[in-house]
């Protein structure tokens, strides 16, 4: 695709007609410090229509545990524990599910190192250099630095060797390349998908 | 009256304090920051509230406009800003329905969905160095200066957001 073309894809999906009198909007606002003064405060939290669903299922959810686990408590209390036993109730920090899992293609190459337990969601591929270059997305709910610390190790092994290393306001990457094929590169990008999901975003040639 | 005074002049009057003079030095600019955080957010309203509360902001950090910058990179810079933290606070939100193009052919309609489908599915910095560079058209000089960066991180950065856009609309293409 030439570029002239991109430009032109660009504003076909992107134009977005702006509401009219935007700036004399914020100019009568901002030039009158009495309204300036009461405007909304920026962290205003506005949730959708969808959130609010989330929301009260989310509530639900929650009230359902509680009186199942009013309903264990209930019973194990009355249930013969022996008096030496000491329970330990540990509790996690509420995390965001995952996205549904996608099945990885078939000629993806098979020594490239998979983070353990984590879940592809995403599968894109890409033949148009003569080479095949897949884009693959897995969700963990371990940590970024987790993930990454365990991808600075694994690229170093086999035929994988890590060229570079970066950690930017988006995310942490590792580019890596094949030893055995140096023109065969690709990265690895680490970063937060949903609280407590992170994403691993893969470029790798196939 | 302002529209005969220079750039310079106007952001010194600004860093002075004269709120006319800055309202004035974002007029030229504010219709393509509202262009930009429409294209990043995909709302008009949400575009218009990221953009006014880029427009406050800019007013209390008017002071760090370093002598002989120019304010319209600056000040795109912290529109993407707000609209990096707008995004990043409703992340519970499921995306929206495609606004309805009739008039659009079928064909370049389904080209527009994927593209903002695949858009939404590389990273918000690939997005906005993508949306700079061929929504608004800007030279990777100026890319450069709105982002922080240098001109060769800016043309090599647009190359690989292109790259690994390329894949995902592929993709998305042998799906439909």
């Amino acid at each position: 695709m030439d570029e002239r073309a991109v430009f032109d894809r660009f504003h076909d999906a992107l134009e977005l007609e702006p509401r009219p009198g935007a700036y004399e909007r914020f100019r009568a606002d901002f030039t009158n410090p009495s309204v300036a003064a009461n405007r909304r405060p920026v962290f205003q939290l506005r949730f959708s229509r969808m959130g609010l669903r989330v929301a009260a299922a989310l509530a639900v959810v929650a009230i359902a545990i509680a009186l199942v686990a009013g309903y264990v408590a209930t019973h194990r209390s009355t249930s013969q524990v022996p008096a030496t036993h000491t329970q330990t109730v540990t509790t996690s920090p509420a995390a965001h599910s995952m996205d549904p899992a996608v099945a990885l293609p078939r000629d993806f190459p098979k020594d490239f190192p998979v983070y353990p337990g984590a879940r592809p969601t995403f599968v894109g591929g890409d033949t148009s250099f003569g080479t095949t270059i897949f884009t693959i997305n897995w969700e963990t709910t371990d940590s970024i630095d987790q993930a990454y610390a365990w991808y600075q190790t694994s690229l170093g092994q086999g035929d994988w060797t890590i060229t570079s290393k970066t950690a930017g306001a988006d995310g942490d990457s590792i580019s890596f390349a094949r030893k055995s094929k140096s023109s065969c590169t690709g990265d690895v990008v680490i970063s937060q998908r949903y609280p407590g999901v992170t994403q691993i975003d893969v470029t790798v040639c196939g | 009256m302002w529209f005969d005074r220079g750039e310079a002049d106007l952001i010194e009057a600004a860093q002075a304090g004269d709120r006319t003079a800055f309202a004035e030095l974002l007029r030229p600019v504010y219709e393509t920051a509202l262009r930009l955080a429409g294209a990043l957010l995909q709302d008009a309203d949400e575009a218009e509230d990221a953009v006014q509360e880029a427009a406050f902001s800019a007013w209390r950090r008017i002071g760090n406009l370093r002598e002989g910058s120019s304010l319209r990179p600056w000040f795109f810079g912290i529109v993407a800003n707000r609209c990096r933290a707008v995004k990043r606070n409703k992340w519970w939100s499921i995306s929206r329905s495609e606004p309805p193009e009739a008039e659009a052919p079928a064909t370049d309609l389904a080209m527009s969905i994927d593209l903002r489908r695949a858009l939404r599915r590389i990273s918000y910095d690939e997005r906005l160095i993508l949306v700079l560079r061929y929504y608004l058209d800007m030279p990777y000089e100026e890319i450069a200066t709105t982002l922080g960066i240098s001109t060769k991180a800016a043309r090599t950065r647009v190359e690989r957001a292109i790259h690994r856009l390329r894949p995902i609309m592929q993709v998305q293409g042998a799906m439909a």
